[in-house]
């Protein structure tokens, strides 16, 4: 034992530096995410900002009671789920796709201006989105809509239909910020070694077989963590964008666990109840982690841990 | 070497860190505990506050307002400004960090969070010492019956706002209804016969005219002779929902859907967009206050000069003729108890110079000559107001006085409409009913009550849009009925109206 | 011959495609430049404008005169440029630090930091830690509390895992220690990573808006997006639990023009930045430095 605690300390005298190095990190890490974590245990308390931590009243699990057994919570499961599998099948891929079309392209003006351009919608906020999106889709207002009368049909609900709604977020997703995901693709992708292309070449490999043989293998590293944290979101919709394009006429499929934290518990100051929901909604998101990397693993990759 | 600079350089940004974050601390508590001023009568009094502002910018500590204020009041006022959009959350940090300032701003006093503190003995009961303060005194009765909470007691300066013409309620295109020859609707049946015919006649011109949108929860309250969700049927509160009022509305809501009098997307129609179509000269009728009905008129004013925007007085349902009765306030100032009483007096006689006449004009409009001019009666803000931020949306939110006409006013209105709307609000006094629930607390209410409001929502939309039939209702409603959670909270609600009543 | 014209109708395909995609994307965005340009009057007529009778620049006149926006455009900058440059040295240390497979405890911190994306202690919690440090109020309450990720770090991480340790043991015998190895090799490979991390840094101070709200009182040190949050936010969905509450308040309305014109205003600064960083996202890079 001695002799294998000695080894350790050698090890990490020796890498003493490398540690120095991660050591403003840690600290960060520490002070402003591990202090705060106390923060959860008003999950299990009646708490109020002005009593406190101390004084507020122990209620155990009352509010996980209320929230699972709340009639609503299938719904809000299978919407959160709905949305976000739809996400991930059609959202993720999309700047992998894109950053692989973007890097055939030889640099260029071309190149430059298609970047630039598709990286703008990132900088719109939500607000501004569901606005467009009501001047280009509303049945009162919409360019499309108007469009469509024009050639002789009947126009079309596009924003309160139930059946199209989670295609409708997906979309808007895609739209905003599928130009901003190929930032991390493309930098992944320009440290492929460029020996690889070559010897490939003279293989006679044409552009797919690049893009499947050369380049996706050299990304793939960055694709799996980005999956697996990914995965650790899988009960988070983002909230603006619900909030703002959900109205009566779709809630049955808007109405995510996010929305609903919101309404129930933010907006009444039930700070327990929504602390309660969020810690649901982590330790969902650490299973899945935890079984996405061990897989992860178990196929050769590098994981997150 | 370099590598071994760099090293130096960032261990001693670390230390600088520390050294800067440790030195901070001390600081700031000293800083804050400083200089209440008290005891000398020529020092002024030092007034911390927390305040939102409806503005675009806040205004500064430099304002020529905050200035002439402290001025006049012999204050030295720390207001922190912070935007209404976020405004509840940094009240909940601040009541978390503790170090509470002297006065806060609570726009909606009946959330469960200031009940709760309310409770814990966390503010000043303000009632016994309103009498020697003759201008907060001049705000009406009921300003002060409606800020009570459980307990009777009034925890704060009522941030007072006039009863009448505050509630989102038609306002209608005149012209077009004197191109028809139609007379101003008085009922919801004249009002959906005015309806089809500005529809029928596509008064809007573009092919597609939209008779009504914007909010529809006039016509259920109409329909039920009440604002709001509750009614007062025989000395008893009850919900409005399951009245037959509530289903005629629906009916009738439907019915104006199917025949394309109200948009084919409403829910989904913002009322900031539905408000720019009204603006635009694309729908007969909208609802909104009577001062906002002068914004969207002077909009469409710019391309149609012969353009008529008329508020209505009322509507006449089964209960006779509806408008609705604003609260008279808009939240309240609260302040600590950690604040001694000798501050809480000189507070409260800051306030009490804001509620004065010559107050509330300096907080709303500046100087005269300078920030405004005065015509016949009537303020006209100058440029220099917006320049130096004067407005109501600013200081405005702090130093304001009871002012009847109020709604019927907005800046740059010609005098005419200034009258008319004077007049229909003096109309709107004889009949106008309050919301008998606003201000009653439930407990229950406060965990179930959002989710019942959203499935009543929700089907609703959907019986107007036709996605469910009329029947659905009856069958919810029956539940509602019979459930007992949903009871208890209406249970809870009359209780506190009983009390309220008697207490009074 | 038969392989170079199906290539050419590749990059072809891949042209028209590319292209319709950033039609598709740039519609939209024009729409918001052109409003920003018009007549307030002409915008209430109606419909999508493609193009404005009269074009005015009187919505980017207004925002310049206001007080603020100078002051607040100078803060956000001085977030951006210091904070990303913290930022990355901070992320990039500890990311590095934990990519060498060697290390003692790597798994743990790491898993340990992988935690902190998960599970979130909220508001009140993070005030109260940046309240203790006797943040409140400084502009670098908008700065420390934000240097750092686990997703950046561990996304970091991914990067680094790439870079062999048979370049460090090179250097190594060269006499440097693991700091000057990060300094000299790591970072300068890194460069296409260190680029888009960068812009993501830069990007998320540039838009600070809650936790000024929240940790700065004076509106002196306030960033950029609080003035044009607050020509953003529909006032009728914001602002307490009951709206009727605020329907009854006389509204600040800004017109339409003037929320675009602060959209164009404030995606600017980070346009200019953009081209800085793209040239680094260039191919080959990484090999260019290592065969040096």
């Amino acid at each position: 034992m001695t002799k294998v605690s000695r080894n350790t300390w050698t090890r990490i005298l020796q890498d003493r530096y490398l540690y120095l190095l991660g050591l403003p990190g840690m600290l960060y890490f520490v002070v402003f995410k591990y202090a705060p974590m106390w923060g959860i245990v008003i999950s299990f308390q009646d708490y109020s900002p002005y009593t406190g931590l101390w004084k507020s009243e122990w209620v155990g699990f009352e509010h996980f009671v209320r929230f699972f057994s709340n009639p609503d919570f299938f719904m809000l499961f299978r919407n959160t789920m709905a949305i976000n599998l739809l996400n991930l099948l059609f959202f993720f891929p999309a700047p992998i796709l894109l950053a692989l079309l973007l890097n055939e392209l030889r640099t260029g003006l071309f190149k430059k201006s298609v970047q630039s351009i598709i990286y703008l919608p990132h900088f719109l906020s939500w607000v501004i989105i569901a606005g467009i999106s009501f001047q280009m889709l509303s049945q009162t207002e919409g360019v499309v809509n108007k469009l469509i009368v024009s050639l002789g049909y009947p126009s079309v609900e596009f924003l309160t239909n139930e059946n199209t709604f989670w295609v409708l977020l997906t979309l808007q997703s895609m739209w905003k910020e599928a130009g901003w995901g190929t930032i991390i693709f493309l930098a992944a992708m320009a440290s492929v070694d460029p020996q690889l292309y070559e010897a490939s070449k003279i293989d006679g490999a044409g552009p797919f077989r690049l893009a499947w043989h050369v380049t996706l293998p050299g990304i793939r590293n960055v694709i799996t963590i980005l999956l697996i944290l990914r995965l650790g979101d899988i009960m988070d919709v983002g909230f603006e964008q619900v909030y703002l394009m959900m109205n009566g006429a779709v809630s049955s499929v808007a109405e995510v666990f996010d929305t609903y934290v919101f309404r129930v518990g933010i907006s009444q100051g039930q700070f327990s109840y929504s602390t309660a929901i969020g810690l649901f909604k982590s330790v969902v998101g650490l299973i899945l982690v935890i079984l996405a990397n061990k897989s992860a693993k178990r196929l050769g990759e590098e994981g997150v841990y | 070497m370099k590598n071994r600079k760099f090293f130096v350089f960032a261990l001693a940004a670390i230390l600088l860190l520390t050294v800067i974050l440790s030195a901070c601390s001390g600081t700031s508590e000293g800083g804050s505990k400083t200089g209440t001023g008290e005891g000398k009568a020529a020092a002024p009094t030092k007034i911390t506050m927390l305040v939102p502002y409806f503005s675009t910018e806040p205004p500064t500590d430099d304002n020529v307002v905050v200035v002439e204020a402290e001025k006049r009041t012999n204050t030295d006022l720390k207001i922190t400004w912070s935007p209404v959009a976020t405004y509840e959350e940094k009240v909940n940090v601040t009541l978390a960090g503790g170090d509470l300032p002297d006065l806060i701003t609570v726009l909606n006093p009946f959330t469960p969070q200031v009940r709760k503190l309310v409770q814990q003995g966390a503010f000043w009961d303000l009632t016994p010492f309103f009498k020697d303060y003759p201008n907060l005194m001049k705000f009406p009765e009921e300003t002060y019956t409606n800020t009570k909470m459980q307990d009777g007691k009034n925890y704060g300066i009522p941030r007072v706002r006039p009863t009448e013409g505050g509630g989102q309620f038609p306002y209608i295109r005149k012209d077009w209804l004197d191109k028809l020859g139609l007379p101003v609707p008085e009922t919801l049946d004249d009002l959906y016969q005015v309806m089809k015919a500005f529809a029928n006649n596509d008064m809007g011109g573009n092919g597609n005219t939209i008779a009504l949108a914007g909010p529809l929860d006039f016509v259920y309250n109409v329909m039920n002779g009440t604002s709001g969700w509750f009614m007062v049927k025989d000395g008893q509160l009850v919900h409005a929902m399951l009245e037959p009022g509530t289903r005629d509305a629906l009916v009738w809501l439907n019915k104006a859907y199917k025949e394309k009098l109200i948009p084919q997307d409403f829910p989904a129609l913002k009322f900031i967009t539905a408000r720019d179509m009204m603006a635009a000269g694309k729908v007969g009728i909208f609802s909104d206050t009577v001062a906002e009905a002068w914004r969207t008129h002077q909009e469409q004013l710019k391309v149609n000069p012969k353009a008529d925007f008329l508020p209505l007085v009322s509507l006449t349902g089964p209960f006779g003729p509806y408008n609705f009765r604003d609260t008279g306030h808009y939240g309240m100032h609260m302040i600590p108890k950690s604040v001694p009483e000798k501050k809480v007096r000189a507070i409260l006689q800051f306030m009490d110079y804001g509620a004065s006449d010559e107050g509330a004009e300096l907080g709303s409009y500046g100087f005269k000559g300078i920030h405004f001019t005065e015509e016949n009666g009537m303020k006209l803000t100058t440029e220099q107001a917006m320049k130096d931020n004067v407005s109501q949306q600013a200081f405005g939110q702090l130093f304001i006085n009871y002012d009847k006409y109020m709604r019927a006013y907005f800046a740059g209105m010609p005098p005419e409409i200034l009258e008319r709307n004077k007049q229909i609000i003096d109309a709107r006094a004889e009949i106008s009913v309050p919301d008998p629930a606003s201000g009653l607390y439930s407990e229950t209410k406060v965990t179930v009550g959002p989710e019942y409001d959203k499935k009543i929502d929700d089907l609703r939309t959907k019986i107007i849009m036709g996605k469910a039939p009329i029947e659905a209702w009856d069958t919810f409603t029956d539940e509602l009925r019979k459930d007992p959670k949903f009871q208890k909270m209406i249970q809870e609600l009359n209780d506190s109206y009983q009390k309220r009543v008697k207490g009074q | 011959m038969k392989r170079r014209a199906s290539e050419k109708i590749y990059y072809a395909a891949n042209t028209c495609l590319l292209s319709l995609i950033s039609l598709i994307t740039l519609f939209p965005l024009y729409y918001v430049f052109v409003v920003s340009f018009t007549e307030p009057s002409e915008f209430i007529r109606g419909g999508v404008i493609l193009f404005p009778r009269t074009w005015t620049t009187i919505s980017y006149e207004y925002l310049l005169s206001t007080r603020t926006f100078i002051r607040s455009i100078l803060n956000s900058g001085f977030l951006a440029t210091v904070g990303t440059l913290s930022s990355l040295i901070v992320t990039s240390g500890l990311a590095y630090m934990l990519s060498r497979k060697r290390l003692v405890g790597r798994r743990v911190i790491t898993l340990l930091i992988l935690l902190t994306i998960l599970f979130s202690p909220g508001m009140i919690p993070n005030y109260l830690v940046v309240r203790e440090l006797g943040l409140i109020n400084q502009i670098w309450a908008l700065i420390i509390p934000a240097l750092s990720s686990g997703w950046y770090v561990l996304l970091m991480k991914g990067f680094f895992d790439s870079i062999p340790e048979s370049l460090e043991e090179a250097a190594t015998i060269d006499g440097c220690n693991d700091v000057g190895i990060w300094l000299r090799i790591i970072l300068p490979l890194s460069l296409p990573a260190m680029a888009a991390f960068g812009l993501f840094f830069a990007v998320g101070y540039w838009n600070t808006y809650f936790s000024a709200v929240l940790y700065i009182n004076n509106p002196a040190k306030w960033p950029l997006q609080i003035l044009l949050q607050n020509l953003l936010v529909d006032p009728y969905m914001a602002g307490g639990s009951e709206g009727a509450y605020v329907g009854s308040e006389q509204l600040n309305l800004p017109p339409e023009g003037l929320k675009m014109a602060a959209i164009v205003m404030t995606t600017i600064p980070i346009l200019l930045v953009y081209p800085f960083l793209q040239k680094h996202f260039a191919k080959g890079a990484m090999v260019g430095s290592v065969k040096e």
